[in-house]
């Protein structure tokens, strides 16, 4: 329930990769020209799909995850090796599967056939394993690209989508350490510069979780954003404050043992309209621009001053059905830049369990 | 001169192109042909430097400035027919005239012999222009790709560059419009965003001349930086600067017409360590960390403050040998804010003209 939205990226991510291993298990075929049978084909594609299957899965719960334990080297060495076995294990076994299906004879029969034998050892047997493996390191370049890119990003770029910026409302928070001059100082860039690096590790399935969309990181500070629907369903925008300061919660003991000091983060969380679109010909990036986020930035010193761990601005808390749990109070009223607009700010407070 | 570098640029890029074009046409003599003979290598690598000529041309020539506008995914299909259409015309060619040169027959007798039609219509003259626009293809989209992300970074994921953090010392710019604030308030939504890339549209190719990479853009500020080799030599940095100012100077009809106003330039520099790395595992390539990059944004901010355009940190000057043209006036120290020592700071001014044409 907590994280329904990283469970549907995760079934994207599965969706995706699948349907490029497809393509390119019926690129294979084509480019070999063996397309005077079927069983060529019929061999690409399930190999393609099955082994496309396998890939999302080994990335997202076994070999994704140990990115963040091991080094470059160590993580290219054992997916290559892991990788390399399993489609060796998968052309085999399919291979075998779909020709014993096709000529009508036992798996054993028409793995001793003289067919598959040259096949095998003279014919284009390690063709299809380097294929394979080039294959699935495009598609892992690939993911890992688009990763880095920032959500929908990618697919933006294939599509082109905000090549002509559009006005959107979105919903932004910004959420800051507190004391970072101070701990910068204390821990030196590298330690401060690691402890940021675990934070944000520990806060980004928190943010995946409630449907977020990392907008940027600017030094200690992160920018998320929704859109409106997305950020007032289920009050996910309160939310991921809420989800992240437990985490936090949850792991203390490991930053206290660490770095001896907890992430102490203040949160701001704005509405507005703002202009989406792609900025740079080279290194391109998609860019908001407009007043909500100067709004939220005002809000987010002023949070920063006063040291309060969460702002919301009474524009977004008009819209968002607040559950139960959560008190707000109005705390300040600030002036906005230009057009004498105000922007009356609430804290939240989370009740304790009520006695019944 | 500035176009003669772009020029470099682009022949050192033409050139690796074409190079990887006849190294794919060797790869795929080798698979299909073995190396008994000779010919289908010499073949394949006509075709593969041919195909890298055209991709060249028509990225570098044809689909320039006002192509980059055009939607990616239909940009890569126009590229696509049009490479499909030039690469079956190659391909069918040159195996016509190798056959033409070696079995020394002439143009119409070789297109009629049974040999050539056979491989033509029967054997693999299809899978070699699969093959061959699956690469056009691939080289293609990581131009686009590189372009995107930025080289060096696309670089950088390949080899596992960004997986540990290190220590590294590196030239910034933080450059922006100067008073954006009143520019904010003036220029509002839609023509505000129009605005912001109309500008950064105008200064990349100098930061790209003078090898700077661009690190982010940030509401109307962007963020480059050189390795102390690129950046110090020959004052690239700085001169980037000039260049930039040069090409919004050359547009400053095109702003003024739509904006109203001309940007005045703000830009701030400093050289320092940083840690260079990864942070966060979505929407993160590679970032610098480090109290450079604050001092480097404060610097900026005194451009507001002092009404200069630009202004360097004396540690930054000690190391550049600045051209003659440009001299150097010490602000004297400021203190920074967030910053316990006070810093000496320099601004850059090129020589009045009465010097310039004194004899």
């Amino acid at each position: 329930m907590k994280f329904d939205a990283s469970k549907k990226r995760n079934q994207r991510t599965v969706r995706y990769i699948t349907i490029a291993g497809f393509l390119l298990g019926l690129l294979y075929p084509l480019c070999a020209g063996s397309m005077d049978s079927p069983i060529a084909l019929i061999n690409g594609i399930s190999i393609g799909i099955l082994g496309g299957v396998l890939v999302a899965l080994f990335e997202l719960y076994f070999l994704g995850p140990m990115k963040l334990r091991s080094s470059f080297i160590s993580t290219v060495l054992v997916k290559s090796t892991s990788y390399f076995f399993l489609f060796i294990f998968l052309i085999l076994v399919l291979m075998n599967f779909n020709e014993a299906w096709y000529y009508g004879v036992g798996m054993y029969e028409n793995f001793k056939s003289a067919r598959f034998q040259t096949f095998l050892y003279d014919g284009d047997f390690k063709v299809i394993v380097l294929y394979s493996l080039l294959s699935v390191s495009a598609i892992i370049f690939t993911r890992e690209i688009s990763r880095k890119m920032g959500q929908g990003v990618f697919l933006n770029f294939l599509t082109g989508k905000y090549h002509f910026p559009c006005e959107e409302e979105r919903i932004f928070m910004f959420l800051d350490q507190k004391s970072s001059t101070q701990l910068a100082e204390e821990m030196g860039s590298l330690g401060y510069y690691t402890f940021l690096k675990e934070f944000y590790s520990d806060v980004t399935q928190c943010i995946l979780g409630v449907s977020g969309e990392i907008y940027r990181y600017v030094g200690d500070q992160v920018v998320i954003s929704w859109s409106v629907k997305k950020g007032l369903k289920n009050a996910n925008c309160i939310r991921c404050y809420f989800y992240i300061k437990n985490e936090i919660e949850r792991q203390k003991e490991k930053y206290l043992v660490k770095y001896s000091h907890i992430p102490e983060f203040g949160a701001s969380i704005h509405l507005g309209k703002v202009i989406r679109g792609e900025v740079g010909d080279v290194k391109s990036q998609i860019v908001f621009h407009g007043e909500a986020l100067y709004e939220t930035a005002h809000m987010e010193k002023e949070c920063r001053k006063q040291g309060f761990d969460i702002l919301v601005s009474n524009q977004l808390l008009e819209l968002v059905s607040l559950p139960v749990i959560y008190q707000t109070k109005h705390v300040a009223r600030i002036p906005v830049l230009n057009n004498g607009k105000n922007i009356n700010l609430y804290t939240i407070e989370e009740s304790g369990p009520n006695p019944v | 001169m500035p176009s003669t570098i772009s020029q470099k640029r682009r022949r050192r890029a033409i050139v690796r192109i074409i190079l990887v074009g006849a190294i794919l046409g060797f790869v795929y003599s080798s698979f299909s042909d073995g190396y008994q003979v000779l010919y289908p290598h010499i073949n394949t690598i006509i075709i593969g430097i041919l195909v890298g000529g055209l991709i060249s041309y028509l990225e570098f020539y044809v689909f320039t400035k006002r192509g980059r506008r055009l939607k990616f995914l239909y940009l890569v299909g126009i590229r696509t027919a049009l490479y499909i259409a030039f690469i079956t015309v190659i391909v069918f060619l040159v195996l016509l005239v190798s056959r033409m040169i070696r079995q020394d027959m002439g143009f119409k007798e070789v297109l009629v012999s049974e040999e050539f039609q056979y491989y033509i219509f029967q054997q693999d003259f299809n899978v070699a222009i699969v093959y061959t626009v699956v690469f056009a293809f691939i080289i293609n989209f990581s131009i686009l790709m590189s372009r995107k992300i930025g080289k060096d970074v696309m670089w950088g994921m390949i080899t596992g560059k960004y997986y540990k953090p290190k220590e590294i010392e590196r030239v910034f710019m933080f450059l922006s419009v100067r008073h954006s604030d009143q520019i904010a308030n003036k220029v509002l939504g839609l023509d505000f965003h129009r605005f912001i890339k109309d500008f950064f549209h105008d200064i990349t190719e100098p930061i790209l001349e003078y090898r700077g990479s661009i690190y982010e853009y940030v509401d109307d500020l962007v963020v480059v930086s050189w390795t102390p080799r690129e950046g110090v030599p020959n004052a690239n940095c700085i001169r980037t600067f000039y260049e930039a100012k040069k090409r919004i100077w050359e547009n400053r009809e095109h702003y003024y017409h739509t904006y109203g106003f001309v940007p005045k330039l703000a830009a701030g520099y400093h050289i320092g360590n940083v840690i260079q790395g990864e942070l966060g595992e979505i929407k993160s390539p590679v970032v610098y960390f480090g109290d450079v990059m604050n001092t480097t944004s404060r610097i900026q901010g005194q451009c507001e403050l002092l009404e200069q355009e630009l202004i360097l940190s004396a540690h930054l000057k000690n190391r550049l040998g600045l051209p003659p043209i440009y001299e150097p006036a010490s602000c004297g120290e400021i203190k920074l804010k967030g910053k316990k020592e006070p810093m000496e700071l320099y601004v850059i001014k090129e020589k009045p003209l009465t010097d310039l044409y004194a004899l």
